[in-house]
């Protein structure tokens, strides 16, 4: 049991460092623009605190011990002692992947962090800190020899106040804590000036649980020590418990809180945990609300009072909006069931639909409704999985930056459309091609500064990234400034791997789709970075899994834009359903052209390439389904069954086809969750009846029919 | 005649699911035949015996996967044991049935002649090593139990149903697969590392 529970914990530290050191890389990275952010720097500060305490929580001392010297330097920062650098924003970074690649070491061992890095980092840190503190002591010494009086008139001066609240859980005690070992700590770094302890909560003798803690503190403190060093002494006990730290100090004079004077009875005595809230609410209840008393005064309208009120409410409502964390697992789940109730749904309706001859409009009318009201189930849950664009972009700003330096080379990331939200699975597969892409700009899309120059643009180089919805596909935009795309160079180097003809006429744009190709590499020389033999063909690929497009745009010297196309989500298609034989088959709706029943005069076998139907004076490639599945048809005759011709980035295919049945909706399931990766096809999906159908892939079809 | 044997069979297999869900013990193994010889399987992996329905083509597949079916929202693949173990076809009648499997968390499924029965072994009634011909592949045998005169053969499903066989790369797209697999394999040697330390620190 205990180690189950060890095990949670040990999660829950991951993710919640994960997410911690995803913000913090971003807040750093902010930091260098900024570097007199106030707030900024408390938040990396707060950030690093937390990854520090959480780690010692869980017992991993590696970590926390390690964070410490970060967390001394921003703490330090922070209070104005010292000023940030450059230099001291790479070595947080640093100390920021070195914590990275422990958490990940955690459960793959495999990861480890470079033990001599760790010490160089620590070392670096921890020399910092000294060499900083030598200039701290020096000017203290010196303050403290013009005064004539030693530390003492410093402490005085430093004095401060500070107001804690301990709302301890019922379960305090089980922890094996004791409050009054708190109080004691709290003793020895300072005065304990007031000590109210709350009896409100402990009920009559007869349900008093002697294991349980009823009692809450408020404790006011005359101390010299900062804030974290409070902080630590609780730090043990502050998941579990509400416990608030405020500084008073600015408040206080004479030993005396100046803000009560501001303040209503109620509110100080809650604040000193002499009377609970409700019971402050209670006693105000009786009173008649302000607003009525005007009223009766005939001071306000009531239609003046009502839309203050509704203001005030809305307000307040705006304010409420909370999150909650899920885990993924629980939505998948959530996912499968409603796609379940949509088939058994489409079920009942095929059922009743037969029955309806009989003239049912009841039951027509009432399983419309259910439809709607499913319809909009089915569009929420999806929303659920939806997440913005923003935090992945953000990610690519360190990648940005390291490069860029690597390189040599200075270049901006700009971001925008953060908010656009798409798939959850989605966002984490296009991932690495976004990365591949962005890491090709750098390399070979911004040309070094002095080049730059030459040309007359500015030195440093820009890449944008812009995400935004279009007719129920998200687009993202990746645009550089830099050279652009030469056709002449990737032309030859086709030619030379073999991929097209010498003499092809093909137009530019036809020319740019040729870098996705494999063996294509239009870089001249191999660098670290686009020499990892992952290439933009496996980018296309991927983009394609996703049921996306990619095109590019590019002009010399002006630079290049990539525009993927992708559906919001995977987990639902609009398809049409055929059939061919006793099988049918979806052929996804975005794909889709138009359908043909050919004529046998527009049927043409061309040499060497196959049949082709002749449509409006263009020959499209003809694809015999039932050849290609290898399964019966009713028709072999093009002119008897039916055609559809799809279209996938330009290139188009007839399909031959018995029967054109429907459009309908179907929920994407894989084939690979229980079999394998089967080529020509995206998936299967459960029709009405409860069979399954195959869903066709149609960029794998196209490029069957054309190899 | 027709009738009363389908009616029969029919008892079988409601029986057996019966038993099926109330079933917790080691050692018990669900057994079927194809064609004369008759096979066990562990009865903690069998997730339903359904009647044999028609799958869904899977084009371009390897002949011993007949489709995929529908089981209870999974798209769950079929396999022609008597194609397995290549014995010639013949036509599913009213026995045959589809014994649904969760092999290392996967939805397979697999095509017999017929379902008998639920028997338990103790450990001494198996016999591990295998000293005579079989008609199939002694590889997907882990042991076989004798019964009175029956001799069971007891199938090692991971083996069995691993689509080794089943990756030919052929296509543009072995690219992809590839990488899958390699995916796959690196999933599997992570969870296993992570049962292996689990152990380590119950002990």
């Amino acid at each position: 049991m205990i180690f189950l529970e060890d095990n949670n914990l040990l999660d829950t530290f991951i993710e919640e460092a994960g997410e911690i050191l995803e913000k913090l890389e971003i807040d750093l990275l902010e930091l260098e623009n900024s570097s007199e952010n106030k707030d900024l720097i408390n938040e990396i500060f707060r950030s690093m605190h937390t990854l520090k305490g959480s780690a010692a929580l869980t017992g991993l001392s590696n970590i926390s011990d390690f964070v410490h010297h970060a967390e001394e330097v921003l703490d330090r920062i922070r209070n104005g002692k010292m000023s940030v650098n450059s230099e001291l924003i790479e070595l947080l970074l640093s100390s920021r992947d070195l914590v990275s690649q422990m958490v990940e070491g955690i459960y793959d061992k495999e990861i480890q962090p470079d033990i001599n890095e760790l010490e160089r980092i620590s070392r670096q840190l921890i020399a910092i800190l000294d060499e900083h503190k030598e200039t701290l002591d020096k000017d203290e010494n010196t303050a403290a020899n013009q005064s004539g009086s030693e530390d003492k008139n410093v402490q005085e001066n430093s004095k401060k106040y500070y107001r804690i609240r301990l709302d301890l859980n019922s379960e305090f005690f089980k922890t094996g804590t004791d409050p009054l070992l708190l109080l004691k700590e709290l003793d020895e770094i300072g005065t304990i000036l007031m000590t109210d302890i709350n009896l409100n909560k402990i009920p009559d003798i007869y349900n008093l649980e002697p294991e349980l803690c009823y009692l809450y503190f408020n404790i006011l403190l005359e101390t010299t020590a900062v804030k974290s060093k409070l902080e630590t002494i609780f730090m043990f006990v502050e998941i579990d418990n509400d416990i608030t730290i405020d500084d008073l100090t600015e408040n206080f004079e004479d030993g005396m809180d100046m803000t009560l004077a501001d303040k209503k009875i109620g509110e100080i005595l809650v604040e000193r945990g002499i009377v609970a809230e409700e019971d402050i609410k209670e006693a105000l209840e009786q009173q008649d609300k302000l607003g009525e008393i005007l009223e009766k005064e005939g001071k306000v309208a009531k239609s003046q009072l009502k839309s203050a009120l509704e203001d005030q409410n809305k307000s307040k409502n705006r304010k409420k909006k909370s999150t909650i964390k899920v885990n993924t697992n629980k939505l998948e789940l959530m996912m499968n069931s409603m796609a379940e109730l949509v088939i058994s749904q489409a079920k009942v309706r095929e059922l009743a639909l037969r029955r309806a001859k009989d003239g049912e409009r009841e039951l027509l009318t009432a399983l419309e409704s259910v439809d709607n009201k499913i319809r909009s189930l089915q569009e929420e849950i999806m929303n659920v999985r939806m997440i913005p664009i923003g935090n992945t972009f953000l990610r690519f700003r360190r990648l940005v930056r390291d490069l860029a330096r690597e390189l040599g080379k200075e270049v901006k990331l700009n971001i925008s459309g953060k908010n656009t939200e798409l798939d959850k699975v989605v966002t984490e597969k296009i991932v690495d091609p976004l990365k591949h892409m962005i890491r090709n700009s750098v390399d070979h899309g911004i040309e070094a500064p002095e080049i730059r120059e030459k040309k007359g643009k500015p030195g440093k180089g820009t890449i944008s990234l812009n995400a935004y919805h279009q007719e129920g596909n998200i687009v993202i935009e990746i645009a550089d400034d830099g050279q652009g795309l030469d056709p002449e160079t990737i032309r030859k180097k086709a030619a030379v791997a073999g991929i097209i003809s010498e003499d092809k006429q093909l137009s530019d744009e036809d020319v740019y789709q040729l870098i996705f190709e494999p063996g294509l590499s239009t870089s001249t020389e191999i660098t670290e970075t686009s020499g990892r033999g992952v290439g933009m063909d496996v980018v296309k690929t991927n983009i394609e899994q996703l049921r996306g497009t990619i095109n590019i745009d590019s002009k010399k010297d002006q630079g290049t834009t990539f525009t993927i196309k992708l559906p919001l989500t995977l987990a639902i298609i609009d398809g049409m359903t055929v059939r061919i034989g006793e099988e049918r088959y979806i052929i996804p709706l975005n794909s889709i052209l138009e359908f043909i029943q050919p004529e046998s005069g527009q049927i043409k076998t061309l040499y060497d390439r196959g049949e082709a139907v002749k449509v409006r004076e263009q020959y499209i490639t003809l694809v015999r389904l039932y050849e290609l599945f290898n399964i019966e048809a009713n028709y072999k005759d093009p002119t008897e069954g039916i055609t559809v011709i799809v279209n996938n980035n330009g290139k188009k295919v007839c399909l031959l086809v018995d029967e054109i049945l429907g459009q309908q909706q179907a929920v994407v399931k894989s084939l690979e969750d229980n079999y394998r990766y089967v080529q020509a096809i995206a998936g299967a999906t459960i029709l009405g009846n409860g069979q399954v159908a195959m869903i066709l892939d149609i960029t794998s079809i196209i490029k069957m029919a054309f190899k | 005649m027709a009738a009363e044997t389908e009616n029969y069979q029919d008892n079988t297999m409601d029986i057996l699911n019966q038993q099926l869900t109330n079933i917790s013990a080691e050692n018990q193994f669900l057994t079927f035949k194809i064609e004369d010889e008759e096979y066990g399987v562990d009865v903690l992996k069998v997730q339903e015996i359904i009647r044999y329905r028609k799958p869904t083509k899977i084009p371009n597949t390897p002949a011993v996967v007949k489709g995929v079916i529908n089981f209870r929202g999974e798209v769950s693949p079929v396999l022609d044991m008597r194609e397995k173990f290549d014995f010639e076809t013949r036509n599913y009648n009213s026995f045959t049935v589809i014994i649904v499997l969760e092999i290392q968390s996967k939805i397979i499924s697999i095509i017999v002649d017929q379902v008998s029965d639920i028997l338990s072994f103790s450990k001494d009634d198996i016999q591990k090593t295998l000293d005579f011909s079989s008609d199939i592949d002694t590889e997907f045998i882990d042991g076989m139990a004798k019964l009175d005169n029956r001799l069971i053969m007891l199938l090692n499903l991971d083996l069995l149903l691993s689509f080794k066989e089943l990756n030919v790369v052929s296509n543009i797209d072995s690219e992809i697969i590839d990488k899958k697999d390699e995916a796959v394999e690196s999933r599997k040697e992570g969870e296993t590392s992570e049962v292996t330390s689990d152990t380590s620190e119950n002990e």
